[in-house]
């Protein structure tokens, strides 16, 4: 396509719906049949801007009289109106032009554009085989969890919780695609499952190396720290994936709201378990048991026990 | 004449008839003079929210001095003790004259109290000099259950054996709402304070508080000035009978027994009641054989706190058909529900738990102290242990130990020793 500049027409995720090729100064923009670019928007004037050259050469917009006006601006700074009559600065190349509900774009015809990304060979994370093979793996995990915590066996509470455990990630699953359809994309249902079952697994298995982990040393009292930081870590990355999926926005941007809302998840389960703990009627310690072969450390002596739980009991509290 | 002899015994039926269904209820033994000697010096005692003047618990209390002074149980005033500026005392009579009473002195060790009426009884109760032999019949008397002053005979079967704390064990019908009341001999004197009696099913075993203990109690009312402050005075007889309790443990010889491949502490007091069960539900992938001891030595000092005794339990926990997984898990969550334990933290500070794996003699355990001290008194606590060894091998002990209203050093020596006498035979 060849022309002097291009008007774009951009959509609400900020992609290139439409774009004119501008093929002579001055170019006229309105909903107007008359006009060199029409804009299907009742709130656009009939002949509502006129882009042309200044002596410099840079592209310059005029309003021509519209009562809804023009604003410029950047992606995510405000914008400002555009004076009718009175000459304007020349526009950028990424600057957003807002006419009615319109929003536009002017590039040049020389714009440098930015060299293509390079396509994964195989996007395996957003195929039904992944989905459907870490599905089957997590229910097995949890049946093999479940029969492990029966000390006499009841095969309909094994099937009971596999069904539970499918349906729920599924129903995550089903959110983030509909997330995605609403915001104008595609429901990637596959991709979204494997991203929900990835969280789940990281999570057994994590909580499972913690557990040994602590028993092995010899760590007593749950470590609310540990379980925190390990779920702010892990919510940011699954939730990163999850927005990745749904929506544009920048990575910077969807890291930052993926981790706050990981911090506030894990913040507040951490509150409420510290808070359980301040209370005179709960308790607080570890109830992890594995045999002693798991052990990394010796077990205390019976003396060194009891300085401890003096010790503590001396501690002054808050 | 005739007519004059049929008139006059159908007014003696009669007569009888109207006595029969007075409010004042007679025994099935029917000994009109005992009743008839005591039953004006026998009160209704009612703590009641200040306020309101609502009544929020009942019993018994007996006359023992012409100028009004009556023994009660210590638990029947326990509210008034604790919160006075809530609660207050009054009596009624059985032909309903009502007053207030005043507070002279307490004794929580032994569950008794002196109060004060406006009360001028001519003939009021006196203390036996003589004690009874086992087997002797006597008369409990009180209020129980809304019932009216109500008398019960029952049989003297001396000190019981079972308790810490020296009680008489008379085979009767006590119920609640008598606590307090008298129990006397056909010549009316006293010779106990009915306490309590045996619940889980057990029927007609009473007990009494020694005339002895109320009349040293009602000496010290006579003699000494009263208290401004009831709430410290049980708090420092509490302590007190926690240091003695505490100490006898520390200087009995614990006879050990064996529980599976385990050696584990037994009596921790020769008064400890201990009872073994065992589990072989078949079918079942595990069993379990279990000891329990505990002591009746707990004071009543509200309805929130019983403090000052002891009790241990073992288990031992013989795998069947589980596998390494299924057995670890299992232990797990006997460990977390042997755990759970609520304390009101109206009544506690802040829980503090320690769990470690303690090298026993023999095998390793996982091993949980857990303790709170009480708000009123911070140097008094509770301490909870539990002890899960490892399940290294198919039979698996868990033991635990409570020890309630305990100072700290006395309770840590008393942990320390426990967590000794545990072994595994070799």
């Amino acid at each position: 396509m060849e022309g002097l500049a291009f008007v774009e027409i951009l959509d609400r995720r900020g992609g290139v719906s439409a774009r004119h090729a501008v093929t002579r100064w001055p170019c006229r923009i309105g909903r107007g049949y008359a006009m060199d670019v029409i804009l299907d928007d009742p709130y656009v004037a009939p002949a509502h801007a006129e882009l042309d050259k200044d002596a410099t050469g840079s592209v310059v917009i005029r309003d021509c009289g519209s009562s809804n006006g023009i604003y410029r601006g950047h992606m995510g700074n405000t914008m400002q109106r555009v004076v009718p009559d009175r000459v304007a600065a020349p526009l950028g190349g990424d600057e957003l032009l807002r006419l009615g509900h319109t929003t536009l774009r002017v590039r040049s015809g020389d714009y440098i554009v930015a060299p293509e990304l390079s396509t994964p060979r195989n996007n395996w994370s957003r195929r039904w085989p992944a989905a459907w093979f870490l599905t089957t793996f997590l229910v097995l995990l949890t049946i093999a969890q479940t029969w492990s915590q029966q000390s006499e066996e009841d095969v309909v509470q094994i099937l009971l919780t596999a069904i539970v455990n499918f349906i729920s990630v599924w129903i995550w699953s089903g959110f983030w695609s509909a997330m995605g359809i609403l915001s104008g994309g595609a429901a990637l249902f596959p991709a979204h499952l494997v991203n929900g079952c990835a969280l789940w697994l990281a999570w057994i298995m994590g909580k499972t190396l913690i557990d040994a982990g602590t028993f092995a040393f010899g760590i007593g009292q749950q470590p609310v720290a540990l379980y925190a930081a390990g779920g702010v870590l892990l919510g940011s990355v699954i939730l990163f994936r999850h927005f990745r999926l749904v929506s544009r926005l920048a990575r910077k941007t969807l890291w930052l709201a993926a981790f706050a809302i990981a911090v506030s998840l894990s913040g507040s389960f951490t509150v409420i378990t510290l808070y359980k703990f301040d209370r005179a009627e709960s308790v607080q310690f570890q109830s992890i048991i594995f045999p002693s072969s798991m052990l990394l450390t010796e077990g205390m002596s019976r003396k060194g026990f009891i300085e401890e739980v003096r010790q503590e009991l001396e501690a002054p509290k808050q | 004449m005739k007519n004059i002899f049929s008139f006059g015994m159908g007014f003696v039926l009669i007569a009888g008839a109207f006595s029969a269904v007075s409010a004042d209820t007679l025994t099935s033994s029917a000994k009109p003079p005992v009743f008839e000697q005591v039953r004006d010096n026998v009160v209704e005692v009612r703590t009641l929210v200040r306020n309101s003047d609502t009544p929020s618990s009942t019993g018994t209390g007996f006359l023992v001095t012409a100028d009004g002074v009556m023994v009660t149980n210590y638990h029947v005033v326990s509210e008034h003790v604790m919160e006075p500026e809530l609660y207050k005392l009054h009596y009624e009579t059985h032909d309903h004259h009502k007053g207030s009473l005043e507070l002279l002195a307490i004794d929580v060790v032994n569950d008794l109290a002196i109060v004060k009426s406006d009360l001028k009884p001519l003939h009021p109760l006196v203390f036996s000099q003589t004690p009874l032999t086992k087997g002797e019949n006597g008369f409990s008397l009180g209020y129980p259950l809304k019932q009216g002053l109500t008398v019960i005979d029952g049989t003297f079967n001396g000190v019981s054996e079972e308790s810490y704390l020296p009680l008489f064990h008379f085979t009767s019908a006590i119920n609640a709402g008598m606590s307090g009341g008298p129990a006397v001999k056909d010549d009316g004197s006293v010779f106990g304070v009915n306490v309590s009696k045996l619940t889980g099913g057990a029927q007609m075993v009473g007990f009494l508080v020694p005339g002895i203990y109320a009349q040293n109690l009602l000496r010290t009312a006579q003699t000494e000035k009263p208290p401004t402050d009831y709430k410290a005075v049980a708090w420092r007889q509490v302590k007190q009978h926690g240091k003695q309790l505490f100490r006898a443990i520390q200087e009995h010889l614990w006879e050990a027994q064996t529980l599976g491949d385990f050696v584990v502490p037994g009596k921790l007091l020769p008064a400890m009641n201990c009872g073994r069960s065992v589990n072989t539900e078949e079918g079942k992938s595990y069993q379990t054989e279990t000891v329990s001891c505990s002591v009746r030595s707990e004071l009543y000092l509200s309805s929130e706190l019983n403090v000052g005794f002891v009790s241990s339990s073992h288990a031992v926990y013989r795998n069947l058909t589980l596998n390494g997984l299924q057995w670890a898990n299992l232990m797990e969550r006997q460990f977390s529900a042997s755990a759970t334990g609520k304390k009101a933290k109206k009544n506690y500070l802040l829980l503090t738990c320690v769990d470690r794996i303690v090298a026993l003699d023999g095998f390793q355990a996982k091993t949980l102290v857990c303790s709170s001290a009480y708000r009123l008194d911070p140097s008094l606590r509770d301490f909870g242990v539990l002890v899960l060894a490892l399940p290294d091998r198919d039979e698996v002990l868990l033991s635990t130990l409570s020890l309630i209203g305990v100072e700290q050093e006395p309770g840590l020596a008393l942990i320390e020793r426990f967590l000794g006498g545990l072994r595994w035979k070799d």
